[in-house]
């Protein structure tokens, strides 16, 4: 019967897919046979050939995936991983015998903890991203801090088989690491200085933690994205003392710019003191020099003949003196005062009294 | 004809029969055990073995049953709880919890369920979480090298895998997750924050003020010392001036004739000067111009 050989055949083919070509052939010889002695029953074997067909096509399908050049494939036979397949077209048995999962092994990924970028729907943690973000450092200030961690799939197996969500115990233990890195250092240095050097040990510790979890995957690196005081009253605070900081630099410079106008303007002043007492000096040694040389140069001729030369100054000074000058002659013997005045020859002489 | 449409009729009814059958006990006698899987096998409910390798296996038809354990690595998150320091501080600590089943015939005898087992993972934590923090002081737990909270970790993994071993279960790590302050606390720390942020803005102030003010005084210094050096040297170098002069004139005046005839146009010129201007002089009579207007 027609329905009878394609039931057995469909069976066939479930069991040895490789008997598809038979089966085609058989339902070949059957479909000439029916022409032979056509009838109603060979209709509708025609028309059940064609979700066999399909339902066989979609099994060979099955049979043959692609392995992207990030990716690596699992294949698994009867739940045993039997290979692991890497970039390529590949067979395989069909389910459920053989299963084959793909894994992004050389694919970045990147967790974010502390904060979500719009893309990243639903945070998985119990916790929500503000409570993660908040962290105690060594010296009991509440800081926010935002970090992502990028890591990739470093063995596929285990990657699958050793945990249930490897990425969610990754940002288990970033959180954990970050945590205890932050609780050993200070406010000043999480916020500002030692945002490197946070970043490295952060990255170490998840590292070393990896080893003992061993989920297949590798830690590539840690960036802490923002880190800032929890409230905008704690964060004025914070930029108060920046501000003052400032303000002392200023303060600073104006007195050093006060030094340094004032320190060359009183050198200036100093050697201005010292170079007239210079000038002083060398004036009155010239001075001495200048009279020496007048006073020798006169003394020379006066010591040619010294008694007129002297009565000539005398008299040469005394005619320049005394027409301005009244002169008395005080001719007085004894105790008697007697003064002639000079001046009034024309007048009969009287006593004048002393001048 | 129609003896061999029935005949054939019938032989394919047996075969499908025969198929069926053998797809029933196929499915029925064998079982596959994943990678990541362990099988619990039982017969009549009593407990005959765990298949822990992966790949097929075969059982009884419907007298066995097969139950499938997790063998991977589960993580449980924790919920946050409230724990008393050894200074009887509050803590809000939060943990996670990777754990598996390394015994899963303890396991099913004990708790078998996943969830209900995270539940007296949850208990156990909570209990080594308290009793190791509860000997520490609030400083030492949180302003902690991370040397000594990794030692905390280690510790309380260590407690609670001895309870752990009851269920046939372990922990990989348990690890404090976050560690915060409660949330009235909170407050006061921001509180505390600013205050001493403030204080150290105003110190800085003070500082730069300070510094400021030195930096001005010490150049205040340095001019008066500049000055008060500069005038020295420059009175030192008048005085030289001075005595130059005075040294010079000496050594112009070394015989006396020279003083004399110095002296003398010395008195001439201080003459000169003093008579400018209507002055009255008083001669004596033996006065050398007084003599010759005598006529002596």
């Amino acid at each position: 019967m027609n329905f009878r050989n394609l039931i057995t055949n469909l069976f066939r083919i479930i069991k040895k897919p490789n008997d598809f070509q038979d089966f085609q052939n058989q339902n070949f010889d059957n479909y000439q046979n029916e022409k032979k002695s056509p009838s109603k029953p060979g209709r509708l074997k025609f028309l059940l050939i064609i979700p066999v067909l399909f339902v066989a096509a979609s099994i060979i399908i099955s049979c043959q995936y692609t392995v992207e050049e990030t990716e690596q494939a699992v294949v698994t036979t009867l739940g045993k991983v039997t290979s692991v397949e890497s970039a390529g077209l590949h067979f395989k048995l069909p389910y459920p015998i053989q299963a084959v999962t793909k894994v992004a092994v050389n694919k970045t990924q990147k967790l974010q903890i502390g904060y979500s970028s719009e893309n990243e729907s639903v945070s998985y943690s119990s916790t929500s991203i503000a409570d993660e973000a908040k962290m105690i450092t060594g010296d009991f200030n509440i800081v926010n801090i935002d970090f992502f961690i990028e890591w990739k799939i470093s063995d596929p197996v285990k990657f699958l088989y050793n945990s249930d969500e490897p990425a969610q115990i990754l940002k288990m233990i970033a959180q954990s690491s970050a945590r205890s890195i932050i609780g050993s250092k200070d406010v000043d240095g999480v916020l500002t200085t030692e945002k490197s050097i946070i970043q490295a040990e952060i990255k170490e510790k998840i590292v070393t933690k990896l080893e003992n979890y061993d989920l297949g995957v590798q830690m590539l690196d840690v960036k802490i994205q923002d880190s800032e005081p929890p409230t905008q009253e704690v964060i004025q605070a914070f930029k108060e003392v920046e501000t003052a900081k400032q303000e002392k630099e200023t303060r600073i410079n104006e007195a050093l710019a006060y030094k340094n106008k004032t320190l060359p303007a009183a050198e200036s002043n100093a050697d201005k003191l010292v170079r007239e007492a210079e000038s002083y000096k060398e004036s009155k040694i010239n001075e001495a020099k200048g009279d020496v040389a007048r006073f020798n140069a006169m003394y020379t001729e006066y010591a040619k003949n010294k008694d007129i030369t002297r009565t000539r100054m005398y008299l040469e000074t005394i005619e320049e003196i005394l027409p301005n000058v009244k002169v008395y002659i005080d001719s007085s013997q004894g105790g008697v005062q007697k003064l002639l005045p000079i001046e009034s020859f024309n007048t009969t002489t009287t006593n004048g009294g002393e001048n | 004809m129609q003896e061999t449409k029935k005949k054939s009729k019938l032989g394919f009814l047996i075969k499908l029969i025969i198929f069926i059958v053998l797809i029933i006990s196929i499915t029925n006698t064998t079982y596959v055990v994943k990678e990541n899987e362990y099988a619990y096998v039982t017969r009549f409910s009593k407990f005959i073995k765990i298949q822990d390798t992966a790949g097929l296996h075969f059982k009884l038809p419907l007298l066995d049953k097969i139950e499938t354990i997790p063998q991977y690595r589960m993580m449980y998150d924790i919920p946050p709880s409230e724990v008393l320091t050894g200074d009887k501080k509050t803590l809000v600590v939060d943990n996670f919890a990777v754990w598996q089943i390394d015994d899963p015939y303890t396991f099913m005898r004990t708790v078998s369920r996943i969830t209900e087992m995270e539940n007296r993972i949850d208990a156990v934590v909570y209990n080594a979480v308290k009793n190791t923090l509860g000997t520490m002081d609030q400083t030492t737990i949180i302003n902690s090298d991370n040397r000594s909270i990794d030692d905390v970790n280690t510790k309380i993994t260590e407690m609670v895998n001895v309870q752990l071993k009851n269920y046939g279960v372990s922990t990989v790590a348990v690890e404090i997750k976050r560690l915060d302050l409660p949330n009235d606390n909170e407050s006061a720390v921001y509180n505390r924050m600013i205050s001493e942020r403030t204080q150290m803005a105003e110190s800085f102030r003070a500082e730069g003020n300070l510094e400021a003010s030195k930096v001005v005084n010490e150049t205040d210094k340095e001019v008066g010392i500049l000055l008060s050096k500069a005038s020295a040297t420059a009175e030192e170098l008048k005085g030289e001036g001075e005595s130059e002069y005075m040294k010079i004139i000496a050594e112009a005046y070394s015989t006396e004739d020279r003083v004399d005839y110095y002296e003398f146009i010395r008195s001439l010129e201080a003459l000169k000067v003093t008579m400018k201007g209507e002055k009255t002089l008083i001669l004596p009579a033996d006065n050398y111009i007084v003599k010759i207007l005598n006529g002596k």
